[in-house]
């Protein structure tokens, strides 16, 4: 048997076999030859010169349809196999022979006997007359060939097309998964640092790119740390070209989001043909305002970037994006929030020239207290804030009482006493600053009961409490008073020593008495700058040795 | 002759046996697959796989069903499992533990762990030698 025809199917080549028709296979000039067994008659017609020739003629007719049956002879009959594929190189083509019994008395035997030298008689008499049949027969066997054909080619190509779907889905498959893996990942308390390096490593893994960086815009002011950020995964020699690379890309998108596939970057400008032969650029765009640009190179196996990596990058991009977007809003909530709040705390400490400053200082110290003391690093963030509204219910409380030189009466002290609770009031219905409350109501409290407004005692005044009183009574020493002038620093260290366990929480003081007082000091030239209208630190101003 | 080993692949959703299958394919294993956990217990019984990726939940028999089955066949002791289900499915913590399953992926899961995974488990030359021979 010769080499099994790589254009037709297998399938039906052994299934003709099994039906016990000859498959020809035949060349460009039409010469024949069966690809399986058959029977000397048959072998004898096939191999005929004259064969050849009716061929020929037909051989049009022969390839077009399948499922006609074209007489080449009487009793000659013949079904091409039409191959809708590409050809062989060789020309080759397929043909099932099926001889009648009129094939006995016919000139085109007689003739060929006579040109081979055989007996006509003789041939004839070895005949398998059972393997004849009629033309008839010949025509619908051509038939259910032509269907069988187009069945078992319907059959190869969507075989071809399953393995595509397959592929094509399998890539959607780890498209999915990547973006369900951000996704879970997506949110906001987790460290952006740490997502934006888990998308650039699992990307690079997917892509199959040799690396990945990830370049976040430097003129996005409401991107706060992450600004001039550089992410890069996979095998890159050095980060300095590819960052310059990046500052370029964003330079260059200027707000177009659409994804850039660079075969070759030999006449790019810059450095991009330093830093790999090839590129796949998709900008990350929200409402116009590009925020920064991911790109990669150098396709593992040397393939070219495609339309498959181009599609999954723009939109683990496009998720990316969002996320910066949302950090953006966040940090606008953030910074409204805080300067909100800034904005109300200086309209009070206003009210008396001698607080100028005071809330934003109390914040500084209760937040430096409180990381001292370990405190949870969120926790320190709301004791900042807490220390930056502890005295909002000051608004409540008369200014001539506020600013009054000199010693207060029982009933004036009694209207000063008043403004946690104020304060505390006036925060209950923030949901955002209920966690505020303890920090204003209990941050005139003692530790040994003295204090105001509840008396509350050593550990019944809550933490936010015990950090702010510390941190308000050590400014308040510290400034310029209405009643007294500011305390020497070490005066005021040494007041905290003593008040430990009685005025103060023992525990903290001690942590407070190690602080580095360096910022607080700075602070406070600041604000004595800014109270007296010039820019130059007074010195003077500040009690410092 | 040794060939590849055969890994069986059970699962009756379609899609998964042929994304599933032409990745493993590519990778050069034999792949055997079924739509349900008892065509997976005649294919498994027939070619001895080193590996059966099954589904939890199929007609017929489910994936674990399908585990304890070849487990308790004493030509199934080299068989590692790994098991398929859909995400947020509650498995039974001491029924997976019993099983011994090398792995668990969750839909959609990425073809290319899934792939990673198997070359770990049954290395392509170490099992052609370990593998049945025909």
């Amino acid at each position: 048997m010769i080499a099994p025809p790589s254009t037709i199917s297998l399938k039906l080549v052994e299934r003709i076999e099994a039906l016990g028709l000859p498959l020809l296979r035949i060349n460009a000039k039409g010469a024949a030859k069966s690809t399986g067994p058959c029977s000397w008659f048959e072998r004898t017609v096939i191999e005929s010169p004259l064969m050849a020739r009716a061929i020929q003629t037909h051989q049009a007719k022969l390839q077009q349809n399948t499922s006609s049956c074209v007489t080449l002879f009487p009793g000659v009959f013949m079904v091409g196999l039409a191959v809708q594929e590409a050809a062989e190189a060789t020309g080759d083509w397929f043909a099932v022979l099926m001889l009648g019994p009129e094939v006995i008395d016919s000139e085109m035997l007689r003739r060929h006997c006579d040109r081979v030298g055989l007996d006509w008689q003789a041939t004839t008499s070895r005949i398998e007359r059972d393997r004849l049949v009629t033309e008839a027969e010949a025509r619908r066997i051509a038939m259910t060939l032509g269907w069988m054909h187009s069945d078992v080619q319907g059959i190869a190509v969507h075989r071809r097309e399953l393995r595509h779907i397959s592929e094509e889905l399998a890539n959607n498959y780890e498209e999915l998964s990547l973006l369900y893996k951000l996704s879970c990942n997506m949110s906001l308390d987790q460290s952006p640092v740490e997502f934006f390096n888990n998308a650039c490593v699992e990307l690079q893994e997917v892509s199959g790119l040799g690396w990945i960086a990830l370049q976040i815009t430097d003129e996005q002011p409401r991107l706060q740390q992450l600004r001039g950020a550089i992410y890069t995964a996979g095998d890159i020699e050095s980060t300095k070209p590819v960052r310059q690379l990046g500052r370029e890309l964003i330079q260059k998108c200027d707000g177009n989001p659409n994804t850039t596939i660079i075969d070759d970057t030999s006449n790019m400008e810059g450095v991009a043909r330093d830093v790999s032969d090839n590129l796949l650029i998709v900008p990350l765009v929200r409402e116009g305002q590009t925020l920064g640009v991911l790109f990669g190179g150098d396709r593992v196996n040397h393939e070219h970037i495609d339309s498959v990596d181009a599609k999954l990058c723009a939109s683990l991009c496009n998720t990316l994006a969002i996320f910066l977007e949302n950090l953006m809003f966040l940090e606008d909530a953030q910074s409204m929030f805080i300067g909100t709040l800034h904005a109300l705390t200086s309209a009070i400490d206003a009210k008396d020239s001698y607080t100028f400053g005071h809330s934003e200082r109390v914040a500084l110290l209760s937040e430096m207290l409180a990381r001292a003391a370990g405190i949870d690093e969120a926790i320190v963030e709301r004791i900042y804030i807490a220390g930056l509204v502890h005295d909002v219910g000051k608004i409540g409380v008369p200014e001539s009482v506020l600013c009054k030189p000199g010693r207060l009466t029982d009933d004036e002290f009694g209207l000063i006493k008043m403004h946690p609770g104020i304060g505390a009031n006036m925060l209950r219905d923030i949901r955002q600053m209920e966690d505020l409350i303890p920090g204003v109501l209990y941050h005139h409290e003692r530790w040994d009961g003295k204090g105001y407004p509840e008396k509350r005692m050593g550990l019944d005044i809550p933490l936010f409490g015990r950090v702010i009183g510390l941190a308000d009574a050590f400014d308040a020493m510290s400034s310029d008073r209405t009643y007294r002038s500011a305390l020497d620093i070490h005066q005021v260290l040494q007041e905290i020593k003593d008040c430990k366990g009685s005025q103060f929480d023992p525990e903290l003081a001690d942590i407070f008495l190690e602080l580095n007082f360096e910022p607080y000091l700075q602070m406070i030239q600041r604000h004595h700058a800014v109270k007296r209208g010039d820019s130059t630190n007074e010195q003077e101003a500040v009690n410092t040795p | 002759m040794s060939q590849a080993p055969y890994i069986l692949l059970c699962d009756d959703e379609a899609h998964i046996l042929h994304v599933l299958g032409l990745k493993l394919q590519e990778a050069g294993y034999r792949v055997l697959m079924a739509r349900d956990g008892v065509e997976g217990l005649a294919l498994a019984r027939e070619h001895q796989p080193l590996l059966v990726i099954t589904d939890y939940l199929m007609p017929k028999m489910d994936g674990l069903a399908l585990c304890q089955n070849l487990r308790t066949e004493s030509a199934a002791h080299l068989i590692d499992f790994v098991l398929l289900t859909a995400r947020g499915a509650t498995l039974d913590d001491n029924l997976l533990d019993e099983l011994e399953f090398s792995a668990m992926f969750s839909k959609p899961f990425s073809p290319r762990e899934v792939v990673h995974h198997v070359q770990k488990q049954v290395p392509l030359d170490v099992s052609i030698s370990k593998g049945p021979s025909e």
